[in-house]
This record gives structure tokens, C-alpha cells and sequence, in this order.
């Protein structure tokens, strides 16, 4: 009976076993399935995104001919692989398949959901990544820590393509430490059946709100905060306590009629109809407008933000030569094109819009995301130093109400 | 292995002490230093932390002050609070101890016992009302404290209430193979991600979606259901409810019918039967289970992230704002510090302590 | 429970209705990502006609295989070393006397009640600090330096596991009567003899339980993970949360709908054996097998004397997470 009971115990514990095994099995399975495809189309067959799938595959879609190209700089200094740290959802994985394909080196890239993550990943220490995208303010605090190298810009000859407008930023003058990768603003978008005339300030939201219930703002202190100063006629970046008390109450009073500050599910729901007008990114627009062809956007007659996407590599990088390549490998016009068709942002590089699908320019048309001289004029950086923290004690208070 | 026949030394007679005492450390040593390892450091770590100045760009400058708990007492404070949130917060409880010791007493009087309990009880709820308002109304930051511990606890309660027919139903099912058929059945959903299925929630209850649909075509009005408190303690709800099914089923498959069918021959109600017979034989399943919900909830950062939209946001969200977007590591560690001991209060003052000695 | 009394029939209903609407409540949401799945519109809930490319485009889909995989390989590892450390956590608490118990306790539960993103930070914090000395000594510079991956994963995901099992197993523990071990010992049975064959196979559903338990945890971990990860760890909660910055794609149902048709059919079958072996069992064995050994039996002794008497048809049942009491 003992025996028994103790084979039968050995017998579940099998069963269990082999349960979990069958599962690895058929994961691995899918795993080892996907090396016979040959990769060469595939940025365009695999880009898992609307703007793929709905615009038909890029102009110049390069197939690589030679094993190694002239864009792969010295092999001989060519590391094999490199760890690159992204924004979640920033670029046609594609394009990095390319990249092992034609210059041999393999990328695996993992991704942050806000850039706050990047910092503290690369602040903590060999945290193995050589190339790292983060928003011009956190270049500002990463340079000012320590904790990136200075780019060598004679390995990065595509540098030359980029816009003179998107260089010398204020967070890295002259350029030191970073490289614009893509740009784009903050404004506001809506479903334009929603408006007998489409609104041109922040009072849509924040005063008269004809959409209540329909309409979200973004979760994001600066982008909220900044949006109710700029209302009330102070600048983005105020830093007063009694600007901020005024920028409090508009928001709370705007709280009970937003659905949410939402900047997960907003672009879903603008394309489903769940909302009808939200604080948005301008390439946020641009993808409900792929679902949602009502979808427009706008940047207040207030103001609205830019804030530009960087390449920096950590000071601790395992392979900063390799990181120069692949920098220069994506300043590339071809792969400019192709990163900005999946962004549907604004690409820095002024080889790129000639290449630009007429899809692209579609969406950038449709949406309204035209970035023109007179709307360049409405757009202001954000900053952030020591005395921006009263931004998050304001937060806090709009956390703490609910 | 063990072999079948390995009977050698003979301990004597049963006297669990003695070699209990032998053998304790190679049982506690590896899990009590490996959570030593992950927790006590680190938690160690983040009470230094909460005394130490904020760096911009996350992290601590290594410069003792006393700033974050300074923002906590003084600036958190509301302004609106005074000596009439306390008056406020004494009627509440009052109000509150009278209203459940009514029903409180009935029941006792019905199965026949002690009213002391009873009483005892709706004091302590009394007082937790008080308390929970006067957090509520008084500062910024354990407003957001008592909406976590209320809503956690909310989400237990409601968690014990569907756990317990399912555990009931489950245990009493004849075959192994249909008990543990049904068991899997709870747990298979939870193998596909969490937030995969969260986003389905977000699906069906939107504003837009099937169920509003369903409700406008039946002739009634759209409910507005996500991004307010009922989606997020849901939200918990869901999350959370096998960690209540799973003990309280172990500890309802342990429940000796026979006694029960004794108490019912004896003249005993069903409602007799089941406070007198059937909870206290699944309590231990029950307190397990209850502190794991509670303690799951409390610290959620998804679920409200989700389904409250920023509009309903619990303790994890203050958080993130302070190790996140706001660079300020030290008041997060200060505002989790004061939280730990938050939780640790509020679990002790619902289980009572002879059975934290017990079960906890 | 062999005899149905008057009037017990609307409770049952009660209760067998109360837990279908519990079981409604977690497959609805699971019915809805299968559909989506199947659905050829990639974004919005609007259905859009039957597609199975979400299927064939995920073979195609590294960064989900990987992820899935890291998932995977980090909740079953992390779950085995937790069972076993938390089973001997919850021994030395529940069967121990000695010095300083409450406050091993307290310990032990730490991982329970901390916040998630406060635990994730200091964890941050502290794998940094370690690993950099680390590092040093070992004299690693940029290139070869030890770094965070799955197996600080590992070590985080253990940590907290094992709380919650030692959680678990203890309240099995504490319906489990001491006397039924000393009892084996009386007998000759030595500690370990007294843990394989009584202990253990009583304290199975919580140990099984608790086993669940932590493997759902580590497989839906988020906040933590996300912290203590590196380079190429990447798993499947980080992948979809990254991805809610457009709207998940419709590979990752397709992905969900694949993990639980997997965990369905295997388990399905695990209970299809089972079933058979209960049955092939019963016959032969009987009832009550020969009691040589009835001093080690999982049965004898328990709370219960006359468990023979409430009638129940099966013998020592082999359950998956069920039973303990035959």
C-alpha cells in the first residue's frame, strides 16, 4: 500500500513533468520553424503593425546582395552581436534582421516603456546595452551623470544627412553625446465627424468640453500639467506654486469629464470610437488615422510640445564601435524611410522624404501632421531640471484624488 | 531516495522537541536566506533610501535629510483638513459601529451565542471607518493609502463570497478526476497573460463595446464602466480570485462531513451548522487565502493602470509617479516604507492574533 | 453526504450556480482573446471575417517565441525551487520549536506584503551594487561583465514564490495532526522515511496548490521582471506591455489562445491517465490493502477516525492537486 501510494505519488509527479515538457516542445518547435525562412523580404511581409500591413511594402526594399556591405564599417573592429535598448514598438524589427544579414552582426533588442526605465537600467551598471534610444530630456540628465560616451562622429558619416533644424538641441549642444533618431509633438487629436468645426484650443477639453465622457488627456505629468499652464496663459515649463495651484484646479475640474489619462489605449480607442478627442503624440495620431481615416490632429493655437527620440551609447557600452555602425547603418536613407513608415513620425534625416511611400504622405496629410513654419512657432521643448519636481508634488495631488 | 525499509534510528519516544530542535536550520537556512537575499536587503535598502536626498535621473545623493518625510506629514496635508475632518471621521465610525452591531447581534442571538463578539466587532469596524476617513480626508498621500487598503479589502470580502460555494462544489464533488478537472479549470486562464485578458475586460465593458451594446439594445442606458472604482475592484477581483480558491478548496477538502451531518442530526441549522461546524474547519484555508488577496490587491499596479485609467489610482501608480517620471526615489521609498507598515497594521488588526500565531 | 436530506436541494442549486458564474467570469474574458485571435482586423473590436494569419505570421515572430519561451523556461524554474524551499520553510515554521520563529516569519511573509515596484526598484539597487563588486573582483570589464538576465529573474521570482508556497503548504500543515508523524517515528520510520511517505503525501494539495500558485505568479510577474531583467530577457508580460502603447497585436491572442489550448489539452490528458490509473487501480487493490506498513499510511490517524464510515467509493486517489484525504 505504501509502495503504492508512493508510485502513484511518482506517477503524478511524471505526469506533470511531461506536461510541462509537451509545452516547451511545442514553444521550441515554433522557435526552431522560423530559422528555415529566409528573411530577405522581411520588413515588409513581417512589420506587425497597421502601417504595414495597410501601406504596401517601401519603395526601396534592399535585398542584401553581399555578405558584407560598405555600411558595415571596419569588419575587422565588427562585433558579432550587440544589445540595443528601444522604445517598445519603435521600428520595423525587420530592419534589424537586415542589419544581420547584411553587416553579419546580430541585434537583440529589448525595449522600455518610458524613459525613466532606460535611465535607471543604464544608472545601475553594465547593463550590457551599446546602444540606447531615449527623449531629448533624458540625454540631458544621462550626459549630465556621467553615463554616456561621446559619440565618434567620424564613424558616423551618414551624420552629414541629418536635419541642420533637429541638431544642437538644447539638452546636448554641439551634438556631444547624442544623434536624432525620430521627432515628432504633442498636441491634440479628434474624430473630426465629432465637430461642427474642428477645435484650435485646449478650452475643448478644459472649459467647455462638448465631448464629455468621449474625450481622454494623456498620463503624463508634463504633457497634462503643461497643456493646463499653457490654458492658463503660463509657460509649458512654469515652475510657480501659485501657476501650479491654478494648473490644479483646471485639471481636476477637467477630470471628471475625461474618461481617463490614458496613454496606453487611447489610439485604440480613438480608432474605435470609444473616444472621440484625446491629448495625443502626433505619430499616435497618425496610426488611429490608419483605422479611423476621421481621425485629425492638431497642435492648439496654446502650444503644443516637439521632443525628439536620440541614439546615445552608455559610457560602460561592451561594443561601442559596433553601436557607431549601426547608428550610421540607420541614418541611411533607405532605412530612414523604413523606420519612418513604421513611427509615422518625423524623420531627422533629409535624404528620407523623398523615399517616403505615398501612403506615408497620406497619413501625414490626412492627419493633419504637416509640421509647418507656423505650427514649428506653437512648439516648445520640454525641460527638466531640480526645479521641475513641483510638476510631480502637482501629480501627486491629481493621483490622490482619485 | 529513501529506501522502502530505512528504519534504523529509533528517536525515542515521541517527543517532536528534541530533534526538532537538531534540525531546524537546514530546513530554514536556503528559503530564509534566499528571501534574505532578495527582500530583507533590499527593503532595508529602501527605509535608508527614504532619508536620503533625490537625484535627478533616479537614485539617492548619498546626503541624509529629512525632506521626503517632511513632503509626506507637512505638504501632504490637505488643505482643507482640520479639527472638523476628525470630528467628521469620530461620527463616521460611530455611525458605522451602530449600523453593523444590529445586525451583528441578531446573528449572534440566532446561533445562540455571546453577544460580547459581536459588539467587540462592530467596534473594530467602527474605529477602522474612523481611520480610514480621516486618512482619506486629511493628506494627500494616505488618501491614497486608505483607497488601496479599502478596496483590497473590498476585493477579499467579495473574493471569500465566490470562493466559497466554488471551494464547497468543488470538494464535494465525488471523483478525483472531475475535482481536479474542475480545479485546473480555474487555474488554465490564468496561464494566458494577465494583460492580455485585462485588455478583453477593457473590451467587453467600453463604452462602445458588446455589453453596452446589449444594454442599449435592450432599451437602457450606457453604463460608463471603465476607469472607475467598480472596474478596478473587478479588476482585483479577477486577478486575485484563485489565490482564495485554491487554499480555501484544500482546506474544504479536508472538512469532516460526518460532523457536519452530526451538528444537522443533532437539530442544528443550516446557518448553525455552517458557523459552527463548517467555517472554523476551513478558516486556516480561509485566512491564507485572505491575506493573499488582500496582499495581492493592496500592491496592484496593472489593474488600475488598465481599468482605472488614471483616474482610479492606488498605491503602485503613487509609486511609479515617484521611481519613475518624477525622479524621486527617496519619496517613493519613503511613501512605501509608511505603507509597508500600513498593510502590516491593517493585517493585523483583521486577523486576530490567535491566529496570526497560527496561521500567519 | 451519502444521505440527502429534505430542503438540501436549493443550497446545491445555490452553490453549483454560484460557481458556474465564477467560471463564466474567467473564461469570458479567455473567449474573447481565442476570438480576437481569429479575427482578420487588427485593430478596434470590430470583427472583421475569419483569418488563422496571426497563426502562421507568429512563427514568424521572434520577439514573441523568445519571450514566450523566456516566460516559460523563468515560471517552471523558479516554481521547482520555490516548492521545495518554501515546503522546507513551512516545515521548519509549522513542525519546529526554536529561538527567533516569529521573526523568520515575518521574513518569510516579507515578500508577500511588499510592494511589487518598490521591491523591483530595490532589487535594481541591489543587483547593480552586488553585480558591480562582482565584477571587479572577478577584474570583467564592459565586455564580459556578469549581468542582470534571466537569472536575476530567476532569483527574484524564487524569492517570492517561495513565500507564497510556504504560505500555502503551512495551512495544510496546520490541518495535519503531529501525532500521525510521531506515530511513524514511534515505529521506526526516520525523518525523512516520516516526510516521504506521511508528510508528504498529506500536505500534497497545498504543496500542488502552492505549486500553481507560483508558477501563475512568475508567468504573469510584470513590475518586478521588468526591473531585474537584462539583455535578451525579455519576457511575455514586458513584450505585451510594451506593445499597449499601439493595441496588442492580434499575434499575442493568437499566442494566448495557443498557451491555453496547450495547457488545456495536456492537462486534459494528464486527467484522461489519471482517471484510467484510479480506475485499474480500485479493482485489484480494493479497499483497505494489507496494513503492515498502516503506521506510515497518509490515512491513518487523521483528524477524522471513522473516515471509513462517511462511505466514500475510492481508495488512496491518485489526485493532481485534490485529495490528501482518501
Amino acid at each position: 500500500m505504501t509502495k503504492s501510494t508512493r508510485i502513484a505519488g511518482a506517477r503524478r509527479l511524471l505526469l506533470r513533468l511531461l506536461a510541462v515538457l509537451a509545452v516547451f516542445a511545442v514553444v521550441a518547435a515554433a522557435c526552431g520553424n522560423d530559422d528555415d525562412d529566409t528573411t530577405a523580404d522581411a520588413p515588409a511581409t513581417q512589420a506587425p503593425t497597421a502601417a504595414a500591413t495597410e501601406a504596401p511594402a517601401p519603395t526601396e526594399a534592399p535585398v542584401a546582395e553581399a555578405p558584407v556591405s560598405d555600411r558595415c564599417g571596419d569588419p575587422a573592429r565588427l562585433g558579432n552581436s550587440i544589445n540595443f535598448l528601444n522604445w517598445a514598438d519603435y521600428i520595423d524589427v525587420g530592419i534589424l534582421e537586415m542589419f544581420e544579414e547584411e553587416c553579419g552582426v546580430s541585434v537583440t533588442m529589448d525595449t522600455h516603456t518610458a524613459n525613466e526605465e532606460a535611465v535607471a537600467k543604464v544608472d545601475a551598471g553594465n547593463s550590457g546595452y551599446s546602444l540606447v534610444i531615449v527623449t531629448d530630456y533624458a540625454v540631458e540628465i544621462m550626459s549630465s551623470q556621467g553615463l554616456l560616451q561621446a559619440l565618434d562622429m567620424g564613424e558616423i558619416p551618414n551624420v552629414a544627412n541629418i536635419d541642420p533644424n533637429q541638431m544642437d538641441p538644447y539638452y546636448d549642444p554641439g551634438n556631444v553625446y547624442s544623434l536624432p533618431y525620430q521627432y515628432s509633438t504633442t498636441g491634440f487629436a479628434f474624430d473630426a465627424t465629432a465637430f461642427d468645426a474642428p477645435p484650435t484650443s485646449y478650452s475643448a477639453i478644459f472649459d467647455e468640453n462638448p465631448l464629455c465622457g468621449q474625450s481622454s488627456l494623456l498620463e503624463d505629468q508634463r504633457e497634462v500639467l503643461g497643456a493646463a499652464l499653457v490654458y492658463l496663459g503660463y509657460d509649458w515649463n512654469e515652475t510657480s506654486q501659485a501657476a501650479h495651484d491654478e494648473a490644479l484646479e483646471v485639471v481636476l475640474d477637467a477630470r471628471d469629464c475625461v474618461t481617463g489619462f490614458d496613454s496606453a489605449n487611447y489610439i485604440g480607442n480613438l480608432a474605435g470610437g470609444e473616444v472621440l478627442a484625446a491629448q495625443s503624440w502626433g505619430f499616435a495620431a497618425g496610426i488611429a488615422y490608419l483605422t479611423n481615416p476621421n481621425i485629425r490632429y492638431i497642435i492648439p493655437d496654446e502650444g503644443g510640445t516637439i521632443w525628439q527620440d536620440n541614439f546615445v551609447i552608455p559610457a560602460d557600452a561592451p561594443d561601442p564601435y559596433t553601436a557607431h555602425v549601426l547608428i550610421n547603418y540607420m541614418l541611411e536613407p533607405d532605412i530612414g524611410a523604413l523606420i519612418t513608415e513604421y513611427t509615422i513620425g518625423y524623420t531627422p534625416n533629409l535624404l528620407v522624404p523623398p523615399l517616403l511611400s505615398d501612403d506615408y504622405h497620406e497619413v501625414v496629410s490626412g492627419a493633419g501632421l504637416e509640421l509647418t513654419d507656423e505650427i514649428r512657432d506653437r512648439l516648445v521643448w520640454q525641460v527638466r531640471g531640480e526645479e521641475h519636481s513641483i510638476f510631480a508634488d502637482t501629480w501627486s495631488q491629481i493621483i490622490a484624488a482619485g | 531516495m529513501a529506501e522502502h525499509t530505512a528504519p534504523s534510528t529509533s528517536p525515542g519516544p515521541s517527543s517532536t522537541r528534541a530533534p526538532a530542535r537538531r534540525r531546524v536550520a537546514p530546513l530554514l537556512a536556503p528559503g530564509l536566506l534566499w528571501i534574505s537575499v532578495a527582500y530583507v536587503v533590499p527593503g532595508l535598502l529602501v527605509v535608508v533610501y527614504s532619508f536620503l536626498t533625490p537625484k535627478l535621473g533616479g537614485g539617492v545623493v548619498w546626503e541624509a535629510t529629512l525632506d521626503s518625510w517632511d513632503q509626506i506629514v507637512a505638504k501632504g496635508r490637505r488643505s482643507t483638513a482640520g479639527w472638523g475632518t476628525v470630528g467628521a471621521a469620530v461620527l463616521r465610525g460611530a455611525a458605522a459601529a451602530a449600523a453593523v452591531s444590529v445586525p451583528a447581534v441578531a446573528a449572534a442571538r440566532y446561533l445562540g451565542r455571546r453577544i460580547s463578539a459581536s459588539l467587540a466587532l462592530a467596534a473594530l469596524l467602527g474605529a477602522l471607518v474612523a481611520v480610514n476617513h480621516l486618512a482619506a480626508e486629511y493628506n494627500n498621500y494616505t488618501a491614497v493609502f486608505a483607497r488601496s487598503v479599502v478596496w483590497s479589502a473590498l476585493a477579499t470580502i467579495i473574493c471569500i463570497g465566490l470562493a466559497l460555494p466554488l471551494a464547497v462544489f468543488i470538494s464535494s464533488r465525488r471523483s478525483p478526476v472531475t475535482k481536479n478537472a474542475l480545479l485546473i479549470a480555474v487555474m488554465i486562464p490564468f496561464w494566458t497573460s494577465m494583460l492580455v485578458r485585462t485588455y478583453a475586460i477593457r473590451f467587453l465593458f467600453a463604452n462602445t463595446g458588446p455589453l453596452n451594446n446589449l444594454l442599449e439594445t435592450l432599451g437602457l442606458d450606457r453604463i460608463v464602466f471603465l476607469n472607475t472604482r467598480f472596474a478596478v475592484i473587478l479588476g482585483l477581483v479577477y486577478t486575485a480570485l484563485p489565490f482564495m480558491i485554491l487554499p480555501l478548496y484544500a482546506a474544504a477538502e479536508r472538512v469532516d462531513r460526518a460532523q457536519m451531518e452530526a451538528a444537522r442530526d443533532l437539530g442544528a441549522r443550516p446557518p448553525q451548522v455552517f458557523a459552527d461546524v463548517f467555517l472554523p474547519m476551513v478558516k486556516p484555508g480561509l485566512i491564507v487565502g485572505g491575506v493573499m488577496v488582500f496582499v495581492l490587491s493592496v500592491s496592484q499596479y496593472l489593474v488600475p493602470t488598465l481599468l482605472g485609467g488614471g483616474k482610479t489610482n492606488m498605491i503602485a501608480n503613487l509609486l511609479e509617479l515617484q521611481f519613475g517620471e518624477a525622479f524621486n526615489w527617496p519619496l517613493g521609498a519613503a511613501i512605501a516604507a509608511l505603507f509597508s507598515v500600513v498593510t502590516l497594521v491593517s493585517l493585523y488588526a483583521t486577523v486576530g492574533r490567535r491566529d496570526q500565531e497560527q496561521f500567519l | 453526504m451519502s444521505r440527502r436530506r429534505r430542503g438540501a436541494r436549493a443550497p446545491k442549486l445555490a452553490i453549483g450556480s454560484a460557481s458556474a458564474l465564477v467560471y463564466a467570469f474567467f473564461y469570458v474574458p479567455v473567449a474573447v482573446l481565442v476570438l480576437f485571435s481569429f479575427n482578420s482586423a487588427r485593430t478596434g473590436g470590430r470583427w472583421a471575417g475569419f483569418t488563422t494569419d496571426w497563426y502562421s505570421a507568429l512563427a514568424d515572430n521572434d520577439r514573441l517565441l523568445t519571450a514566450t519561451w523566456n516566460s516559460l523556461f523563468i515560471a517552471i524554474i523558479s516554481t521547482a525551487i520555490a516548492v521545495v524551499l518554501g515546503t522546507m520553510l513551512s516545515l521548519a515554521l509549522d513542525r519546529r520549536v526554536f529561538r527567533g520563529r516569529i521573526a523568520a516569519q515575518q521574513v518569510v511573509y516579507l515578500p508577500v506584503i511588499a510592494p511589487e515596484i518598490v521591491t523591483g526598484v530595490a532589487l535594481l539597487a541591489f543587483f547593480s551594487l552586488t553585480l558591480g563588486h562582482l565584477n571587479d573582483m572577478l577584474g570583467r570589464g564592459a565586455q564580459d561583465a556578469i549581468r542582470m538576465g534571466r537569472p536575476t529573474i530567476i532569483i527574484a521570482h524564487v524569492a517570492f514564490c517561495t513565500a507564497f508556497v510556504a504560505l500555502v503548504v503551512r495551512a495544510s500543515l496546520r490541518t495535519l495532526d503531529p501525532s500521525l508523524e510521531e506515530a511513524a517515528q514511534d515505529l521506526g520510520a526516520n525523518g525523512w522515511t516520516t516526510f516521504w511517505r506521511v508528510t508528504l503525501p498529506s500536505i500534497m494539495p497545498g504543496v500542488l496548490g502552492g505549486a500553481l500558485l507560483a508558477f501563475t505568479l512568475s508567468l504573469d510577474n510584470f513590475v518586478i521582471t521588468f526591473f531585474v531583467s537584462g539583455p535578451g530577457a525579455t519576457t511575455l508580460p514586458i513584450e505585451v506591455f510594451g506593445q499597449l502603447r499601439r493595441t496588442i497585436s492580434p499575434e499575442v491572442n493568437a499566442i494566448s489562445t495557443l498557451i491555453f489550448g496547450a495547457s488545456t489539452l495536456l492537462l486534459t490528458g494528464a486527467l484522461g491517465i489519471q482517471s484510467a490509473v484510479s480506475k485499474r487501480r480500485s479493482r485489484p487493490d480494493g479497499d483497505r490493502g494489507p496494513s503492515s506498513a498502516a503506521a506510515v499510511r497518509p490515512d491513518i490517524g487523521h483528524r477524522n477516525p471513522d473516515a471509513g464510515a462517511s462511505q466514500k467509493s475510492y481508495p488512496s486517489n491518485p489526485q493532481l492537486i485534490g485529495g490528501g484525504k482518501p
